[in-house]
């Protein structure tokens, strides 16, 4: 008998289950192949521990429990067929309204399809738009996405700010009117204190605190400010190359561009 | 009970004779119920699916062809009604007896109480730490001593996995067994 063929039966063999014939050969394959040899002796030994549970767990019911069974099943198919009934009469009545009432059937699909596609139109995500619309105070806790879009929106409109600071020209040698630019100032520097306490990244932080110094110096100036105020403030600017820092933030918070034009507006509104 | 007599019971609940079925359920419902028993190891549950299984023979028998072997058929019908139920406590998490069990330990450690310790216990505790299909083999093919054909119809998959899951089943018994048996040695 060939090994293979050998250890496909050793179940059956240790079962005593194989021909007479097959037996003596099982037992000669034995005898010279180790392998099949181990593997039946853990089986025998397998099968030694394992009928120990032929203890049945029936026999621990009481003569009652069995003597009751087939009523309790009989009970279960009795209410599996009243709920295949109602089933049943249900689907009758559906189909007797299609078939004689189809007026009915009709105008009920219609406000059935009609209420539907209110639920579609109206989806209940209001809660998230409601969310935004709320100005929280300073330190309340925001959601990060809020945050992030606020922090990009504070970020756009304080680069245009700076932006038109370094553009002012200074050659004509007369004071120059920073009325609009201090207003929009106190606003970023209000908007700024909104992000206290909410989750931001290390370096957009130290951005923040940057910025709001030398928004904080704009807000500060007069009105008409002299030249060399308005020249501090543009080297600060340069020195902590604050432009640039903005545009890698911005970069990070993945801002739309919108145009130097649309920012005057916003920051005039 | 003669094949004949089942035969002419399978046609009477056919034609629906309730008297029938009651007969054939009392006929098979102790063997149902130990086989359950066998996979989920709980007397309330082995009741849930032996009835369960009853009903589901009531309700199916008018595709039962008679050719067939009934005894084979009721045991498909228990063993997958065991099979999901054990996939259900899976998903709720249920309790599982682990080999690491206080008794086991006991066992191994102080064989001088190894006379009050029941063996029968570790067996199915052991039985239980198979992988499920393993246990399916275990219980069908070498405690009920159905043939691997039967089992393999049960479980539909062949011959030969039968085979292969039944060598590691009792092999793995085997191996977590092992502490009791050199106890008892």
């Amino acid at each position: 008998m060939k090994h293979r063929e050998a250890r496909n039966v050793l179940y059956e063999y240790a079962r005593g289950e194989v021909h007479e014939s097959a037996r003596k050969e099982i037992e000669d394959h034995l005898q010279g192949c180790n392998a099949c040899y181990a593997e039946y002796q853990l089986l025998k030994e397998g099968m030694r521990l394992v009928p120990s549970l032929q203890a049945k767990p029936s026999d621990d019911r009481p003569e009652a429990f069995w003597q009751s069974f087939a009523g309790d099943v009989e009970r279960q198919i009795q209410d599996t067929n009243r709920k295949r009934l109602r089933l049943a009469s249900l689907w009758e009545t559906l189909e007797f309204f299609y078939l004689y009432r189809r007026p009915y059937v009709g105008s009920a699909a219609g406000g059935l399809a009609l209420v539907v596609l209110l639920l579609l139109a109206f989806p209940f995500n209001s809660r998230v738009t409601d969310t935004r619309d709320e100005s929280p105070g300073r330190g309340e806790d925001l959601p990060i996405r809020m945050v992030r879009e606020d922090v990009g929106n504070y970020l756009r409109k304080s680069k245009v700010l700076l932006v038109g600071i370094t553009n002012i020209r200074t050659d004509e040698g007369r004071q120059i009117d920073l009325s609009v630019e201090r207003q929009a100032a106190r606003q970023l520097v209000n908007q700024a204190r909104n992000f206290d306490g909410q989750e931001m990244d290390e370096r957009s932080r130290l951005l923040v605190g940057a910025l709001e110094k030398i928004l904080i110096e704009l807000a500060n100036m007069e009105e008409r400010a002299d030249i060399p105020d308005v020249e501090i403030l543009r080297s600060g600017i340069r020195q902590e190359n604050m432009l640039f820092k903005i545009r890698m933030a911005e970069s990070t918070y993945n801002n739309s561009i919108v145009t130097a034009r649309q920012l005057n507006k916003e920051i005039q509104q | 009970m003669p094949a004949a007599r089942e035969r002419q019971l399978i046609v009477q609940v056919k034609e629906g004779s309730h008297e029938a079925f009651r007969e054939l359920v009392e006929l098979h419902m102790r063997k149902a119920y130990d086989l359950a028993y066998g996979f989920v190891h709980d007397h309330d549950d082995a009741e849930d699916i032996a009835q369960e299984s009853f009903v589901k023979v009531f309700h199916s028998i008018r595709w039962f062809r008679e050719e067939a072997e009934f005894g084979t058929w009721l045991h498909r019908i228990v063993t997958n009604f065991s099979l999901d139920r054990l996939k259900q406590r899976k998903r709720n998490s249920a309790r599982q007896v682990r080999m690491e069990n206080p008794q086991i330990t006991q066992v191994a450690t102080n064989p001088g109480g190894l006379e009050t310790i029941d063996l029968a216990a570790h067996v199915e505790r052991a039985l239980h730490e198979l992988p499920t299909i393993q246990r399916a083999v275990v219980i069908l093919r070498h405690i009920d001593g159905l043939s691997t054909r039967a089992v393999s119809e049960i479980l539909q998959c062949s011959e030969g996995t039968v085979k292969t899951h039944l060598h590691r089943g009792l092999k793995r018994m085997r191996s977590l067994l092992k502490h009791v048996k050199e106890s008892r040695a």
